[in-house]
């Protein structure tokens, strides 16, 4: 068995070395807006840092934030993240709820708020708020020694990708160092990889029922989700406090007759959305859809607004904290009329994250989405690499890692 | 940018008591009671035993204790200690020692008697004996310094076992950087010194935060990722570096801040950073001479003229004024010099260099023990250890003082846990 070794130690850190690392996919896309699988998040990893370790925050007045850059971080780089998240066609956006604007400052930048936020401070450690510096940097991917918390401790890393099996003999003839990605064994790392079905409103109450009472969850997962991953009965995740227990299964309704014509539109890079999209073909036939799949590229998926018999299936990352993900499902969901709503009870909360748990569970009979299966980071590491963590999203740190002789 | 090392004085080093040599002990032992008994100058000095070396400078020790003592020794070289009395009778002295110096493993001791030598005028040419006499018989531990005069390596000191124990002395939000231990308040009793976060601590025997203060320096342009840097107390006054600011920056003994320093010195070591890194530059200054070490050095500890030099490969030598050559391997970041049993002798104090696992060791070998290790690069786990014992959490830095003036070294290690958390532990003799 391959498993990522301990994190303490006993000895300082060491310094030095390249990191073979292969990437079980077919190919990266590291953009920050669609990093949302787990091999293109830890891509992004290596050349981006999450918002929320480049900056510091603070609220010099009641209804404002600062975003302070920290020591080589630029202004602009700070206030170019916010305009892609808040810019983004997609459910991302959610992320700046409550953000009405935001200008330059001799501190920073100065947010203005329009009510309360869907917890920036942790939805700042998103990926979609990812900007430069990164621990690496150049086309080799080396170490670089001014990113502002410290240079990595590994010289560089390379990233290659592979299929599963051809990534398993790299790592046994000691060609890769790290596989991210490789069906691994369910560990006690987030798992924030979400697949959700987006339906119509319209075409409610028969197709959630009619999903509800046919698409069963641990199959989905058993046969076309790598581990670790689990289905997602809830709209939170069991990593964010979501429940884990299944719902009751509703009576099998009628079939439609005549027979509805719908169509599910899912990412054509996806071996799991393609997958999930062909069961859900099979399942709903019976019940009376007769269900075109339609591949489009991700920014299509994300772009274009569903038509009237349209599914969508979305995979995200959601956000490490409870009310975000709340705001990015609502989005995904077309619920963004609700968040203002929905934000200001959990901000009024003595305890908000347990708010938006509860919210979560209230919401769901009532949002066009239908949770499918979430999913954590594969992480297999050979025996000299130390010093393995993970970040908030689950991802491994690449840049906190050294190699140590064997 | 950090500029030039500024060589500060070297004060800062622990100044231990000064232990007399055996061979120096043992002349003005035996010099002292040939004295006392009051022989008649001239004296004549027999010394037999092996090796030569060993024996003519014990003689030659002697020769001066007793010349100090207006005895006017004369060295008799004699093929025995009959012979001896033959000899010392033709020159013409008045009294005479006979010794015969031995070395069994490590114990010297000396044997043998001193007499009167004068002959009374109506005695004639019958070697009569008159006056004082004396039986000689003293003994000791080898030193170093024996042990290379006889030619043998430091064997471990066997069956010496140290009762030393662990206890937690404070708990910190975040892991220490560095520490030292120094008397900060004058009051004759040493107080931790901790860098902590973006915090300088003082903390004393029983624990409690007797002064702190905040750096203030901007952040470094190349900071480092993990939490290290340098704590040391020179003239009063508090030095404090953080890898993850661009300066250092002194302080007052109040607490007030007197501005960025040049200079970084560690138990008398001056240490230039290599910024980014958790490690400094291979070239460093020691009692004012430079000096370069054969890998970038991560932790300095000096005990009197001893210095343990901790590289990042989990190596160290232990140094004598002149670039090491011998390596011990197997040794962590927070190992250090004490002297755990106040003999003047210093301990050494290593931790694993181990970077995997969830506990930590701390396992203290003699000085001449760890010697003969590095001579053959050998594991400080193939020692054979006074002490040992394993620690909770990740010991990364270590200094060694007497932290509650009991004249007996204590050792603080600073552990870092899992939960990013901190302690500081003081490693002690146990008391009878």
């Amino acid at each position: 068995m391959l498993a990522p070794t301990s994190a303490l130690a006993g000895g300082r850190a060491r310094f030095g070395g390249t990191l073979p690392v292969v990437l079980v996919t077919k190919k990266i896309d590291a953009r920050p807006l669609f990093a949302d699988s787990p091999t293109d998040a830890v891509a992004l990893s290596v050349t981006h840092t999450p918002l929320c370790q480049l900056v510091t925050l603070s609220a010099p007045a009641p209804g404002t934030l600062r975003l302070s850059p920290r020591s080589g971080v630029s202004t602009d780089e700070v206030a170019d993240a916010l305009t892609r998240v808040s810019q983004a066609a997609g459910p991302y956006r959610a992320l700046l709820s409550g953000v009405a604007s935001w200008k330059k400052s001799p501190g920073g930048l100065e947010l203005t708020l329009s009510g309360p936020t869907a917890d920036l401070p942790r939805a700042l450690c998103h990926p979609s708020f990812s900007a430069h510096p990164g621990p690496f940097q150049g086309a080799r991917t080396e170490a670089n020694p001014t990113h502002p918390a410290g240079r990595p401790f590994l010289d560089a890393v390379t990233l290659a990708t592979a299929d599963a099996r051809a990534a398993e003999r790299l790592f046994a003839q000691r060609k890769a160092s790290l596989v991210v990605g490789a069906p691994t064994p369910a560990d006690d790392a987030p798992q924030l990889f979400v697949t959700v079905l987006v339906f119509p409103p319209a075409l409610a109450p028969h197709l959630p029922a009619a999903l509800e009472s046919t698409v069963d969850r641990e199959d989905l997962v058993r046969f076309f989700l790598p581990p670790p991953s689990a289905p997602l009965p809830g709209l939170l995740p069991p990593s964010l406090g979501g429940s884990a227990d299944p719902p009751p299964r509703p009576a099998r309704p009628s079939p439609l007759t005549p027979a509805r014509e719908v169509a599910v539109t899912f990412d054509a890079g996806s071996d799991v959305e393609r997958a999930i999209a062909e069961r859900l073909q099979v399942k709903l036939q019976p019940l009376g859809y007769r269900v075109a799949l339609r591949p489009s590229s991700r920014e299509e998926v994300r772009a274009r607004p569903p038509a009237s018999n349209e599914l969508t299936l979305q995979s995200l990352l959601l956000p490490p904290s409870p009310p975000a993900a709340l705001a990015v499902l609502l989005e995904a969901a077309g619920q963004r009329a609700r968040l203002p709503q929905v934000l200001s009870t959990i901000a009024a909360a003595p305890e908000p994250d347990a708010r938006a748990r509860e919210l979560a569970q209230e919401l769901l009979p009532q949002v066009p989405l239908l949770p499918l299966a979430t999913r954590g980071v594969g992480v297999t590491a050979a025996r000299d690499v130390q010093h393995l963590s993970r970040d908030a999203s689950g991802l491994p740190r690449l840049d906190e890692l050294f190699l140590a002789p064997e | 940018m950090l500029c030039a090392v500024l060589t500060l004085a070297l004060s800062a080093a622990k100044a231990p008591p000064p232990k007399e040599p055996t061979l120096d002990r043992l002349a003005t032992e035996v010099s002292a009671a040939v004295s006392a008994k009051g022989f008649e100058p001239p004296l004549g000095v027999y010394v037999e035993g092996s090796p030569a070396p060993l024996q003519r400078a014990w003689g030659s020790l002697l020769a001066s204790r007793l010349a100090a003592a207006r005895l006017a020794p004369v060295v008799i070289d004699a093929k025995d200690a009959t012979d001896a009395e033959r000899l010392a009778r033709e020159r013409g002295v008045r009294s005479l020692v006979r010794l015969t110096l031995g070395l069994a493993d490590t114990r010297l001791t000396v044997r043998g008697d001193a007499l009167s030598t004068w002959v009374n005028f109506w005695s004639g040419a019958a070697p009569t004996r008159s006056g004082p006499a004396l039986a000689i018989a003293a003994a000791a531990e080898a030193d170093a310094q024996a042990l290379a005069l006889a030619d043998r390596p430091p064997q471990p000191v066997a069956g010496a076992p140290l009762a030393l124990s662990v206890t937690t002395l404070a708990r910190l939000p975040q892991g220490a950087a560095a520490l030292t231990l120094g008397d900060l308040d004058g009051d004759k009793r040493a107080e931790v010194l901790v860098l902590s976060g973006e915090q300088v601590l003082a903390i004393d025997a029983l624990g409690r935060v007797t002064w702190r203060a905040e750096l203030s320096q901007p952040p470094a342009a190349r900071p480092c990722r993990e939490a290290f840097g340098v704590a040391a107390l020179h003239g009063g006054k508090v030095v404090a570096w953080s890898a993850k600011r661009e300066r250092p920056e002194v302080f007052s003994p109040t607490g007030r801040p007197l501005g960025p320093g040049d200079g970084l010195v560690q138990d008398g070591v001056s240490l230039k950073p290599d910024p980014g890194f958790n490690r400094f530059q291979s070239a460093v200054t020691w009692a004012g001479k430079p000096l370069t070490f054969p890998a970038p050095p991560q932790a300095v500890s000096v005990f009197g003229a001893v210095a343990l030099v901790v590289f990042p490969d989990g190596t160290a030598s232990l140094a004598r004024g002149v670039t090491p050559t011998a390596r011990l391997n197997g040794v962590g970041s927070g190992s250090a010099l004490a002297d755990f049993d106040a003999d003047g002798t210093p301990e050494v104090l290593v931790t694993s260099a181990r970077t995997g696992g969830a506990v930590d060791e701390a396992r203290v070998l003699s000085l001449s023990e760890a010697e003969a290790l590095a001579a053959r690069s050998g594991l400080v786990a193939e020692g054979s250890a006074l002490w040992q014992q394993p620690l909770a959490g990740r010991a990364v830095v270590a200094a060694g003082g007497d932290l509650d003036g009991d004249g007996a070294d204590e050792v603080v290690l600073g552990t870092w846990m899992s939960d990013g958390t901190g302690e500081l532990v003081v490693i002690r003799k146990v008391m009878p």
